[in-house]
């Protein structure tokens, strides 16, 4: 039984407020399991699960009682479910330094800790196939620029607040660059056409 | 069957009802701010409600139709002709290939729609041709020589009139219904009170992901550090600066700061016709 607040959301939805990452991701894949056919969409947050609804077709209460059913159901931890990306970095980005200084850290010290931990994707957002990453072993905050880039790269692999992340195409940025990949994470021919989902984990290596 | 761009104006977009259960994939509902309107336009020439039309920002863009169609405009006030005929919002007209449609600057509004029996035939990304102009995914906004297919069919009764949601009016919508967020018990009942009594400014800086607000700030909570969460069409944001930022259907699926209230689904579309400079009461 997963402890959870529900909040109104306008019309359409239900906000599911949790006491954790791990009981966010569980119940996110609790509640996006056999969803009636009335519920439109579960948006992940770092804390939070929104449930979608058409509400031409189910009233709030009965959403609100499926979701308590669905997160009623003993399952276990979400950090052992979803699949596990690797990605290989060339740590060559141009704050790498910079942010390794204000962390107190070496160069190959940050590195060493960003890929020695387990990353899992909270939520998306920002752009298409955008994962807002976070670990349990991680610790650290890193400000995001105070003027953003007008242009990332795609591929650009930065951290920001106590994210890590990959911009999956170019696009104006304000996080900070510690590295490059040449994984595809965003690719409209592709089924599906993002590689990181709410759930999915994720491990940087050099390469 | 098909249809050229002669010029877009200052903006056309191939728009439908949107994209359903993409937030996994960062991509948020898009399609038609002014859904009424679509369908107006397009149960007149016996299309479904939401099938594939254009959404004409003010006036400027002119359109060729290739082929013997059936069309029909609805949304803004304005006048629309084809032509030397101007239409009139909702209703049919059987053209000849050649014809030209101008859409003139609009009295009351922001945006027409524009149906074709059969629809327009648009690229579609991630089940919906309808362009976002967050996300960046669609059929590309419009430009000068861009010629579109027209689908053959449309089953439907032609003429099924339904009133355009700005007939008549001289003026555009000054209020929209809201009701109070998941976040409203971070603000104190003066800012609510600031929220549902102000008239406020529609600024320069909106478009289709967000209407910005202008008018007394509210009070950001301090020191608030809101974990991300969902962000929906209707949600009203507070931002540090105290300005309300209300969403629109090209919403980024996600944000850190708090909704305060969320506009009511049936007072979404007139969100759709408000230009920079008018005014908005939130009634709540």
């Amino acid at each position: 039984m997963l402890n959870h607040q529900l909040i109104a959301y306008g019309d359409n939805a239900w906000l599911v407020e949790f006491g954790g990452l791990a009981d966010t991701l569980t119940g996110g894949r609790l509640l996006s399991q056999a969803r009636p056919e009335a519920v439109t969409d579960i948006v992940a947050g770092l804390r939070t699960q929104t449930v979608c609804f058409d509400h031409r077709r189910a009233s709030r209460r009965e959403v609100a009682a499926w979701i308590a059913a669905a997160l009623a159901v003993d399952a276990p931890a979400a950090s052992a479910v979803g699949e596990e990306v690797v990605v290989p970095v060339r740590y060559d980005g141009d704050d790498l330094p910079a942010v390794a200084s204000e962390l107190g850290l070496s160069v190959a010290e940050l590195i060493e800790r960003h890929t020695g931990t387990d990353w899992v994707c909270a939520f998306t957002g920002f752009s298409p196939g955008f994962g807002y990453l976070v670990s349990t072993g991680w610790g650290l905050e890193v400000p995001r620029l105070a003027t953003p880039r007008a242009e990332v790269p795609a591929g650009a692999v930065a951290l920001a607040a106590s994210f890590s992340g990959v911009y999956p195409r170019s696009s104006p940025g304000g996080w900070r660059l510690i590295g490059n990949t040449d994984s595809v994470l965003w690719d409209l021919a592709a089924t599906p056409p993002n590689r990181l989902a709410p759930g999915t984990r994720v491990r940087f290596t050099r390469g | 069957m098909s249809l050229t761009v002669l010029t877009p104006g200052p903006q056309t977009l191939v728009q439908a009802a949107g994209r359903r259960g993409q937030a996994n994939l960062g991509v948020g509902r898009s399609g038609a701010l002014d859904r009424l309107a679509l369908e107006v336009a397009n149960r007149a020439v016996g299309n479904e409600a939401t099938t594939a039309g254009l959404e004409v920002l003010l006036g400027g863009a002119r359109l060729r139709i290739d082929s013997h169609a059936l069309i029909a405009v609805a949304g803004a006030n304005g006048d629309v002709l084809v032509d030397r005929e101007v239409m009139a919002p909702g209703k049919a007209y059987e053209v000849r290939a050649g014809s030209v449609v101008r859409f003139e600057q609009p009295r009351v509004g922001a945006r027409y729609y524009f149906a074709v029996r059969g629809g327009v035939l648009a690229t579609e990304v991630l089940g919906s041709p309808s362009w976002d102009v967050l996300a960046k995914v669609g059929t590309p906004p419009l430009v000068a020589g861009d010629v579109l297919q027209i689908g053959y069919g449309g089953t439907g009764k032609v003429n099924t009139w339904l009133p355009n949601p700005l007939a008549g009016r001289n003026v555009g919508h000054r209020f929209v219904d809201i009701a109070r967020g998941p976040r409203n018990s971070l603000f104190s009942a003066a800012d609510w009170h600031t929220l549902v009594t102000e008239t406020w400014t529609v600024s320069p800086q909106s478009n289709r992901t967000a209407l910005r607000l202008s008018g007394p700030p509210l009070s950001f909570p301090e020191g608030l550090e809101l974990p991300s969460e969902a962000v929906l069409p209707g949600a009203i944001q507070i931002p540090p600066d105290g300005q309300p930022i209300v969403f629109l259907a090209d919403h980024p699926v996600t944000g850190g700061y708090p909704v305060i209230a969320v506009v009511r689904d049936e007072s979404l579309d007139r969100l759709g016709q408000l230009l920079p400079g008018q005014r908005l009461g939130l009634s709540g």
